[in-house]
């Protein structure tokens, strides 16, 4: 059992640091933000609290001396500088070393980190000690640094919402004492969401009024986490001279909202018989009271405030409760997500045969069963759906660190962070990123001194933008740095053989190069990037998972890579075609256009070459690719796809339609077969295998049986 | 009774040590012939309870002599500020149409 809390605790504080490491890059972009020095503290204290009460005591240890440096920059004795940032950025580095590994201990490693810590706070203590001492002489107590800790604790309180009435009737010679009840007030707005009615039915006309004499007095609403006993403590010194009545209205255990009269009631302005009585009338119950005279207007007014309040606090709590999460585990929802796929395939079932008896009560309650089908669908899909923001940190640190290791002065901006994708894609999408940004980091971005002498700014930009764009999501890297240089491209490609030296192509050509096996033009190999493993590995980690990359580049402005990213891997949207009995699914992203094919179209009859308006089109025929015996049709159809901006045409026997595509593995035999990359279940029962568009094309080209 | 306007003005510090003066200014500006008053707080730095009450009062004992009295809406943001914070801003039964009530704005 303690097992599965401790598990528990490390996965929330994985989700801490992740956060702590947002905080701490946002802190170091606006290092005055009391709001980010004060999620940074509280981070590392809830840390502290969570891995001692878990028992991961080195942790809680190392993360106790962390936060009193934190607490220090929370109260203003020290600022935040890079190197506070770094050694933050280092030890929770540690921590989460610490939190995956549990043979990792505090070592010398973290004592030194600490100790610089130490350091860095004495520094800064001394310096601001000698600025005081220059100020003022005699003000010389120095207070050494380790005592200046310890005031945290207490501030800490349960962040639970109480709402509070808060009577508050103050003497009428309340002036002569010398208060001033607007202070008091004003405190009292400071400890949460606060409204205020002032009852103000005590004020005489001018002529009666004494105007020396205090006639107010007030009905307050305040929704805080600060105790009853903290809340009167603010009256202390006006107990002798007002009335103070603070009752709790509710608090966060409350579910539903009070109707007026109730609170009515509660207040104990009015009793059950007198809502009784006028609630046999069409006004509404508080007019109702007030018309009778039961209650004043003021009084009304008061209730209608409180009851707006604990309105508020409520919507307040459920918009919380509804973004707060629910933790599950992810097979189960990958077993939520096949199943529902089998129940597609048993509805497409159930309509088929639906239409094909002609009962009007079957085919209603297939419809029916359809439309649940498709909600259900996407539900399920929509749980596996996660913003890729939340891994766009990662690469923040990233940058921040490879740029000052190279010497450059780099900063990543991030676009659409809450753009939803797929939580495999996400997670497969992690390394290509990488890759990607560490290209843009090494080769893209000039040095600082480069791009000065070029006119640039010296500090360079990467842009990582996440967008939706129809069934797919558009994930862009670019940088405003040098651009790819096609003659250095051109020389790398002659070089390597995959050029001749006098053949002519497009700059873009020319680009796409860089995706080879093995290419690469930075000259010098940094511990960045320039292994030549970059792109290809790149290119066939995001085929493999249905996108497509492409590359733009301007020489001296900079180059973006494109990555077209499908939503989903569950499900795609195909284009089911058939070939003598069996049935095959093409991802429709890739189809461009269907068109018929006549025997008698084919150019030459040894090369599989056909014409489309006049274009040259190579084609592949599946029945051969497969292996399919039976008789072919008289016109056949050609389905044009477009891979790697590549046309290439697939002869089948005719096409059947679209087709929600719920793919299934093929199972481990099969797990090596090329040119498939899956199976689905059809309707009927029957089964349709995916093709991989790219891959044919690949074998085809390789048995050279395809001209390009 | 005159139709004119006449602009009764209050500026800098308007506290308990003032209160009686301000409470002559008003009596004799509610006493005057003209039949709407405007109360001019462009200028006001700083108040307390004891000003509000007074206004508050005036605006009734006019009211009483079917007069018209209002505050400006040019008001310093720390008078408003001070208005939201005590409540006098308040206006959500029927008959809360009172000399504050044109600051209502101030709250969410």
């Amino acid at each position: 059992m303690l097992d599965q809390f401790k598990e528990a605790f490390r996965e929330e504080a994985f989700e801490l640091l992740a956060d702590l490491e947002e905080a701490l890059l946002l802190l170091e972009e606006e290092p005055d933000n009391p709001e980010t020095i004060s999620s940074v503290f509280r981070i590392m204290h809830t840390i502290k609290g969570s891995s001692a009460m878990f028992g991961f005591d080195d942790i809680s240890l190392f993360t106790h001396e962390v936060e009193n440096v934190m607490d220090l920059l929370r109260s203003g004795k020290l600022t935040v500088n890079k190197n506070i940032i770094d050694l933050t950025l280092k030890s929770r580095d540690y921590i989460k070393e610490m939190l995956e590994d549990s043979t990792v201990n505090l070592n010398d490693e973290t004592q030194r980190t600490i100790n610089q810590f130490k350091n860095e706070v004495r520094n800064q203590t001394v310096s601001t000690e000698t600025e005081d001492e220059l100020e003022s002489e005699d003000e010389g107590e120095s207070i050494a640094a380790d005592s200046k800790v310890n005031i945290a604790e207490d501030e800490y309180r349960s962040n639970e919402m109480i709402t509070y009435r808060i009577i508050f009737c103050p003497d009428n010679n309340i002036f002569l004492t010398g208060t001033n009840p607007i202070l008091l007030l004003s405190e009292i707005k400071d400890l949460g969401e606060y409204s205020v009615i002032a009852v103000m039915d005590e004020i005489p006309p001018l002529s009666k009024i004494n105007p020396e004499l205090n006639y107010t007095s007030w009905e307050i609403i305040l929704t805080t986490t600060f105790t009853e006993s903290e809340i009167r403590d603010i009256f202390i010194f006006v107990e002798s001279s007002a009335e103070i009545r603070i009752s709790v209205i509710a608090d966060s255990m409350d579910e539903k909202e009070m109707k007026i009269g109730e609170i009515l009631v509660d207040r104990g302005l009015v009793n059950n018989d007198d809502i009784n009585k006028v609630l046999t009338g069409q006004q509404k119950v508080g007019q109702a009271l007030v018309e009778k005279k039961i209650v004043t207007q003021p009084q009304l007014d008061s209730a209608l405030e409180e009851q707006r309040q604990i309105k508020k606090m409520l919507e307040k709590k459920k918009n919380l409760t509804n973004t707060s999460s629910v933790r599950v585990d992810s097979t189960k929802l990958d077993e939520l997500v096949d199943l529902v796929g089998e129940m597609v395939t048993v509805q497409a079932h159930l309509t088929e045969l639906a239409s094909h008896k002609q009962d009007p009560s079957i085919i209603s309650i297939a419809e029916s069963l359809e439309r649940l089908t498709a909600e259900l669908r996407d539900n399920t899909m929509s749980m596996r759906m996660l913003p890729i923001g939340t891994t766009f940190n990662k690469y923040k640190r990233l940058v921040r660190d490879l740029s000052s290791e190279l010497g450059k002065d780099i900063s990543l901006v991030t676009v659409g962070g809450e753009t939803e994708l797929d939580k495999t894609v996400i997670e497969k999408l992690g390394d290509p990123l990488v890759h990607l940004i560490r290209n843009s980091l090494d080769h893209g971005i000039e040095n600082p001194d480069v791009r000065k002498a070029k006119g640039k700014a010296p500090n360079g930009t990467i842009t990582l933008s996440a967008q939706h764009s129809g069934a797919n999501v558009l994930i862009t890297v670019s940088d405003d740095g040098a651009g790819l240089d096609p003659q250095k491209i051109r020389r790398k490609a002659i070089d390597k053989g995959l050029l001749l030296p006098d053949e002519e192509i497009s700059d873009q050509e020319l680009y796409k190069m860089i995706f080879s096996p093995g290419f690469s033009t930075s000259s010098k190999i940094t511990n960045v990037s320039g292994r030549g493993v970059g792109m290809d590995v790149v290119r066939r980690e995001i085929e493999t998972l249905g996108g497509i990359v492409s590359i733009r580049s301007k020489e001296g402005e900079g180059s973006a890579i494109e990555l077209k990213m499908p939503l989903t891997l569950a499900i795609i949207e195909g284009l089911l075609i058939k070939i003598v009995d069996e049935f095959y699914v093409f991802p429709l992203s890739v189809v461009e256009e269907c068109v018929e094919h006549h025997k008698n179209d084919q150019r030459d009859s040894q090369q599989n070459i056909a014409s489309i308006r006049g274009e040259v089109l190579p084609y592949i025929r599946l029945r051969e690719f497969f292996n399919i015996q039976g008789e072919q049709p008289e016109i056949e159809q050609l389905i044009v796809v477009n891979t790697h901006d590549q046309r290439i045409g697939f002869i089948v026997d005719e096409v059947v339609g679209d087709y929600q595509t719920v793919i299934k593995a093929l199972g481990s035999i099969y797990k090596d077969v090329e040119g498939l990359s899956g199976g689905t279940i059809l309707g009927d029962g029957s089964i349709a295998l995916i093709l991989d568009v790219l891959k044919i094309t690949q074998i085809v080209q390789s048995e050279e049986k395809l001209l390009t | 009774m005159d139709d004119g306007i006449l602009v009764v003005t209050f500026d800098g510090t308007q506290t308990i040590e003032k209160a009686a003066t301000v409470k002559k200014t008003l009596a004799s500006a509610i006493k005057s012939k003209k039949r709407e008053i405007m109360i001019n707080l462009t200028n006001l730095e700083k108040v307390d309870l004891s000003f509000l009450q007074l206004l508050y009062s005036a605006s009734l004992e006019a009211g009483k002599s079917k007069k018209k009295m209002s505050i400006n809406s040019d008001v310093s943001d720390s008078i408003l500020d001070i208005i939201s914070l005590t409540g006098f801003n308040r206006t959500i039964g029927k008959d809360s149409n009172h000399i504050f009530s044109t600051f209502k704005g101030n709250e969410e």
